[in-house]
């Protein structure tokens, strides 16, 4: 036993058994590089982990102003679906969902991606009916969803209380059987492992303070480390969009306003399923930690702060005893906010924009991290071939400018 | 909770109002172009802004001027016919 320790502790020593760093931290900018991706989040760096991968496309940075997945990367209720409105948002997620199946072997990390199915519950005839016509869409499109009894709902869940205490009985839900869950850093640090593995360059603590641009093209990228000359930058910067976009000296179409969660004290699994309730405004999970982890709709008014409140989260619990009546002695221990990126029709902002060279991930509002793979794969096929990529031909800027809007609102969040 | 301290109304509680938005610049709406882009971009990034804020009991509108990264506001006016006139 003693022998074991010694050796243990001559590896751990030894400089030549270091354990490897997630990803490489190099200390000064080069003078230029192919890429520049704003925002160190999972859509950031899932793109510069594509175009290394799949477009040889290597002497690409990343620079992030906080640190890595410390954003919206690490403040969403992990919920990954598919089961949108509109044909083009259901490809678009489908494809996400079917990335998102096979990412820990592809990253070599244990996301702890976990397969739960995900009930939207109906509380009114008006809500079934959307849901009907969701299950006709997302089966249309070879997307697992259909409308199911309060019975199933029970089943799948025996803790709810179908009437709600009364106030809002549950009629029916939409059942989406490949939802699921998974652990949202760890996205962000497999995406960056890999990437930084084929060369792509980290920067945390390094803020953009400027774009330049010379006859409607980007030519360089200012930070808080210094100048990089670049032909191309991609803006990942859910929360903070409408700054990039000033620097740009674009108009911005997305407003920003907190999203706030909170996670109960650790209990036995008793949740298999994801419930999700618009009327209630809420969506819960159960983590493997056994925590709850609960959402509501955005807050009333556009901020620009993650600052938690406590109207949120008493709301939240009332509406939670709802559904849960049993829960009312369990403890809130943790929750936050983050920053979201709305758009007046729910669905995202991507693509090519008017200035050449400057490429958008935007508009991610509640939705964000169920897109993280498919936006890495999108966005860096749309850098590299300076074309919109088919799947987010819909969502570009010029949209509003036409009233071609995307409709999204009744799947894409809660509340509304 | 947080209050909201009105003119007419007196101190009430913030879940009584919608907040309706920024004002947006008054354009001609013969100009498409100038419309569609008056209504769906802007300046979205952290000031202080003049927002329609909606008090739903007394079905009364204000005009607030909020700093939208502090959410500290500033000032509080009923909204009238005059107070519109003046745009952002």
């Amino acid at each position: 036993m003693q022998a074991m320790s010694l050796r243990l502790l001559k590896y751990a020593l030894n400089p030549e058994y270091a354990e490897p760093r997630f990803f490489n931290t190099p200390e000064t900018l080069r003078d230029s590089y192919d890429v520049v991706i704003i925002g160190g989040g999972g859509h950031g760096l899932a793109c510069a982990y594509h175009l290394a991968a799949e477009h040889g496309i290597k002497r690409v940075a990343v620079i992030e102003k906080g640190y890595l997945g410390g954003g919206n990367t690490g403040r969403n209720t992990t919920i990954i679906r598919s089961n949108y409105l509109t044909p083009e948002g259901v490809l678009f997620y489908k494809r996400s969902v079917e990335l998102f199946q096979t990412l820990s072997d592809r990253l070599d990390l244990n996301l702890f991606f976990s397969n739960r199915g995900h009930f939207t519950l109906a509380h009114s005839e008006a809500t079934l009916r959307t849901m009907r016509w969701r299950a006709e869409v997302n089966q249309h499109y070879g997307v697992n969803s259909e409308l199911v009894s309060a019975a199933d709902v029970k089943a799948a869940c025996p803790q709810i209380d179908l009437n709600c205490g009364g106030n809002h009985p549950i009629l029916g839900a939409l059942y989406h059987a490949p939802g699921a869950i998974a652990r949202h850093d760890a996205v962000a640090w497999g995406y960056a492992r890999r990437a930084s593995q084929m060369g792509v360059e980290i920067f945390q603590h390094t803020d953009c303070t400027g774009i330049e641009i010379e006859s409607g093209r980007v030519v360089a990228v200012n930070t808080t480390r210094g100048r990089i000359k670049t032909g191309k930058v991609v803006s990942a910067v859910a929360g903070s969009t409408p700054t990039l976009l000033k620097m740009a000296g674009l108009k911005s179409p997305v407003d920003i306003v907190p999203l706030q969660a909170c996670v109960s004290e650790p209990m036995k699994a008793w949740l298999d399923t994801i419930i999700v309730s618009g009327t209630l405004h809420v969506y819960v999970s159960q983590t493997a930690r056994g925590e709850l982890v609960m959402g509501a709709a955005v807050d009333p008014a556009e901020l620009h702060s993650t600052r938690s409140s406590l109207e949120f989260v008493t709301s939240l619990a009332d509406q939670m005893l709802d559904l849960f009546p049993f829960l009312a002695g369990v403890k809130i221990v943790r929750q936050w906010g983050g920053m979201a990126d709305m758009t007046p029709d729910f669905a995202p902002v991507m693509g090519k924009t008017e200035v050449g060279g400057f490429y958008l991930d935007a508009g991610w509002g509640t939705w964000g991290f169920k897109a993280t793979p498919v936006c890495g794969e999108t966005m860096a096929y749309t850098v590299a071939h300076d074309t919109n990529h088919r799947l987010i031909e819909a969502f570009g800027m010029d949209r509003f400018k036409r009233l071609a809007m995307m409709g999204e609102k009744g799947a894409a969040a809660v509340g509304h | 909770m947080k209050h909201f301290d009105c003119p007419i109304i007196g101190r009430r509680p913030a879940q009584e109002f919608i907040c309706s938005g920024g004002m947006i610049a008054i354009v001609q709406m013969t100009d498409q172009d100038a419309a569609r882009e008056a209504l769906f971009f802007g300046d979205a990034t952290a000031r202080v802004k003049r927002e329609w804020w909606y008090h739903k009991p007394s079905r009364l509108w204000f005009l607030f001027q909020r700093d939208t990264a502090t959410d500290v506001v500033h000032s509080i006016e009923v909204a009238t016919r005059v107070s519109t006139d003046d745009g952002v």
